[in-house]
């Protein structure tokens, strides 16, 4: 073997066992072998000795560092003032958001419920007390129960609660959009040719608001089997009219949309031997989209409750 | 009285080294503090002159900040002599000094004999006379103690060549010194 190359890998430390006895065995023979040895270990040490001898000039050292320091914390301070500045930027994005849901929940608090309830109110009310006056209930109600009525007159009474109301919308529950009910909204224009209206005519609000008053459309069994106009009577000015219905206006947007409107219409009349019952409501709300199922926003309509007794 | 500055440990040298990717001044003194005077050394022994070679170290550490977002692997220091080698070799290639090793060109090289200035100066100076590519293998296994491994790394060749040249080195600095070593062995 090279010995040359066996006093390299002794310098190194990589001598195997047997590289280890055939080095002694050379060394402990040949003279010259040990002079190439010795010359070599005192090389290597003496450069191994020598490897922190070399000292910088402080000055230089500190000098070079200051100076590739600054330009390290000059690059720092831009690269913070890029990022507040995408900060401002993203802020000023979500402000023109917000704005804009604040400028569609103008509108549509405003103009729509404007239109709808301004100078209806009374039509409303009217309404309900249609609803529950009429020759309606005198004409459906089984003879039993006239006579019923008739018999307990005197202990007849009517309440009426007709209120506006607003509430916050702020839920993380927000209820799957009946689209089937949402289109067979022609509660308005095709009510009459749909006397089969009897399943459910609820229009689901979807954004549920434990605040806001629901109620669930359901025709009384006293009235399923006929043609019922209470949810048309509800606007009876927009029977005949092309403009466009709430009914249409009532379209939601897609889940996801930021912005969601909806409006929500109901109706129930329902009567037996101890009362009888109309209650209607309306209300529009505007909510802005937090995430899958959140929403916040306000809610805005009318309710109302005739019963009697 | 003197301050004792504690040494940073392998974990915060890695931590400094990950920083120093996302443009850190903190990190970046701390890895200069650790890794500087090795460089200097490194540069000083490549060039030979320590203006030259204060240039270099200057030129180094700014090519550090100017490519500091190309830093990748955890081998900071790995990375460092990659670019102080560079820099070494332009400079080195601007003074037109650079030769690919030449066997016989070498052999005629003038042996160090002056005995006066000690051993570790006759050592300085044989390796100014060793080829760039047998001189930095030298550097960086005698003098910075890299293993196999790294050299290869730093130098951007294979293992083997590495060894072999770590092994020529050596060789060829007892040649030049020979004249220094028999006196010194006789004695």
């Amino acid at each position: 073997m090279n010995l040359n190359l066996l006093i390299s890998k002794y310098v190194d430390g990589d001598l195997t066992v047997e590289e280890d006895q055939v080095l002694r065995r050379l060394l402990s023979e040949q003279p010259a072998a040990k002079e190439a040895f010795d010359v070599a270990t005192v090389l290597h040490f003496s450069m191994l000795e020598d490897a922190d001898s070399i000292v910088i000039p402080n000055d230089f050292l500190l000098e070079t560092e200051s100076r590739i320091t600054m330009k390290f914390e000059a690059q720092e301070a831009i690269a913070k003032a890029k990022l507040r500045e995408q900060r401002v930027k993203a802020f000023k994005s979500n402000m023109t958001r917000l704005s804009s849901f604040v400028v569609a929940l103008l509108v549509v608090c405003t103009v729509p419920f404007s239109d709808m309830f301004i100078g209806r109110k009374s039509i409303f009310a009217s309404n309900i007390e249609n609803q529950t006056s009429n020759s309606q209930f005198e004409t459906i109600l089984p003879s039993s129960d006239k006579e019923y009525r008739a018999k307990h007159t005197h202990r007849s009474r009517f309440t009426t609660v007709s209120t506006e109301f607003a509430s916050l919308i702020s839920t993380d529950e927000v209820v799957a959009v009946n689209r089937e009910t949402s289109i067979s909204a022609p509660l308005y224009d095709g009510a009459r040719e749909k006397p089969e209206l009897n399943a459910s005519t609820s229009l689901s609000l979807p954004i549920a608001s434990q605040n806001s008053f629901s109620v669930q459309a359901e025709p009384s069994s006293t009235f399923a089997s006929k043609e019922n106009t209470f949810l048309t009577s509800a606007f009876p000015s927009r029977k005949n009219s092309t403009e466009p219905t709430i009914a249409e206006i009532a379209e939601t947007t897609a889940e996801k949309t930021e912005i969601q409107v909806s409006t929500f219409v109901a109706n129930n009349v329902a009567s037996n031997r101890e009362n009888s019952v109309a209650s209607m409501a309306i209300s529009q709300s505007v909510a802005y989209s937090l995430g899958e199922n959140s929403r916040i926003g306000v809610e805005i309509g009318y309710k109302g409750i005739k019963q009697f007794f | 009285m003197s301050l004792s500055v504690r040494k940073p440990s392998e974990d915060e040298l890695r931590a400094a080294a990950d920083e120093l990717r996302s443009g850190s001044a903190a990190a970046f003194q701390v890895l200069y503090k650790q890794y500087s005077p090795s460089v200097y050394r490194f540069c000083l022994r490549m060039l030979g002159e320590s203006s030259t070679a204060q240039d270099a170290f200057q030129e180094t550490f700014m090519k550090v900040f100017e490519h500091h977002s190309e830093f990748r692997g955890d081998h900071f220091p790995a990375w460092l002599f990659t670019i102080a080698r560079r820099v070494c070799l332009n400079h080195i290639r601007s003074m037109k000094e650079h030769d690919m090793f030449d066997e016989e060109a070498h052999s005629s090289a003038p042996m160090i004999t002056s005995t006066d200035i000690g051993m570790q100066m006759c050592v300085n100076n044989a390796l100014m006379h060793l080829p760039l590519q047998l001189r930095e293998a030298a550097i960086l296994r005698e003098y910075e103690g890299y293993s196999y491994q790294e050299i290869a790394s730093i130098v951007g060749i294979d293992i083997s060549l590495a060894k072999v040249r770590v092994h020529r080195a050596r060789l060829l600095l007892r040649k030049l010194l020979a004249p220094v070593m028999q006196e010194w062995y006789e004695s």
